[in-house]
């Protein structure tokens, strides 16, 4: 009785959660190329301070995922000392988790400041599920922290 | 016994919680209008290579006609202003299919793919903006 006992508390271990994520389709994970070193990573602020008085920086940058596109994943943002850094990945090439938000990140790529067209900043509010309202309101090219990733690291 | 039962229930809560910590991604699977858009720079890369060699486009594929009707991720299709923007593409996939000025009309469907992207998704320009060829007498 008691072999059954370990037995059946065993399996339970084993195959109770075979439905939770796999390594595979976890959130954490990587994303586009990776086969960059991502020990010597900055942070989003060393980022802006990097960036003042050039066009632009090459970096691996370390932070957290502030939102992600909710209609494909195809851009994510991040604070960056109080201003939001839109990230796009090179040559649009892959995605991120649409649920990544909240996880840390880290990435390797360009950055530099990029004038937003209206049309875009309404297509990054639609995809972020503003509201009409919201989307309605932007009227203005807006100069915004951009990022460009060759690949990012999530954890 | 109890001790053993209690295990068993133990095990089980435990060995749930830890796996709710692994989120499971939600990643985003290709709407029938974003394969078809694939499809399209598959053939533009290609036909951009011939037509650099100085060889013809041989043929389109013919899933690019249904350009009007795959189903986009936000059901794009169904917009007026998406269904005018299909037409310059269409258009010049049929000069393209006539065959007298090639290098021509597949720039005037990459000026097409262009003009729908700084409306609808702007990241995929950034991969059309390689593919028109320039310098060329548009023969």
């Amino acid at each position: 009785m008691k072999n059954i006992i370990i037995i059946a508390v065993l399996s339970t271990v084993i195959f109770s959660c075979g439905n939770s994520a796999t390594e595979e389709t976890a959130v954490e994970g990587r994303y586009g190329d990776t086969t960059w070193v991502a020990n010597n990573s900055i942070t989003t602020a060393n980022l802006v301070d990097s960036l003042a008085g050039k066009d632009s920086v090459f970096a691996v940058v370390k932070g957290e995922i502030k939102a992600a596109c909710q209609a494909k994943g195809c851009w994510m943002s991040m604070d960056a000392a109080g201003q939001d850094m839109i990230v796009k990945f090179k040559d649009y090439g892959f995605f991120v988790p649409m649920n990544s938000a909240g996880y840390a990140v880290t990435m390797q790529g360009w950055a530099y400041v990029d004038t937003l067209s209206v049309a875009t900043q309404q297509e990054y509010a639609k995809d972020a599920e503003k509201s009409e309202e919201e989307i309605a309101a932007i009227t203005e090219p807006k100069v915004k922290l951009s990022f460009t990733a060759d690949g990012v690291i999530i954890e | 016994m109890k001790y053993i039962i209690a295990l068993f229930l133990l095990t089980l809560v435990f060995a749930c919680n830890e796996g709710s910590n692994n989120q499971k991604a939600d990643m985003y699977n290709a709407s029938e209008l974003a394969s078809l858009m694939r499809d399209m720079v598959t053939f533009s890369d290609s036909a951009r290579v011939s037509l650099l060699s100085g060889k013809s486009i041989e043929s389109i594929p013919e899933n690019l006609w249904g350009l009007k009707t795959a189903k986009g991720t936000r059901d794009e299709h169904e917009e007026d202003l998406f269904q005018s923007l299909t037409d310059p593409y269409l258009n010049a996939l049929k000069g393209i299919e006539r065959g007298d000025s090639q290098m021509y009309y597949y720039n005037k469907s990459i000026e097409a793919c262009v003009g729908c992207h700084n409306n609808y998704c702007g990241g995929p320009l950034v991969v059309i903006n390689k593919l028109p060829i320039r310098g060329t007498n548009d023969q």
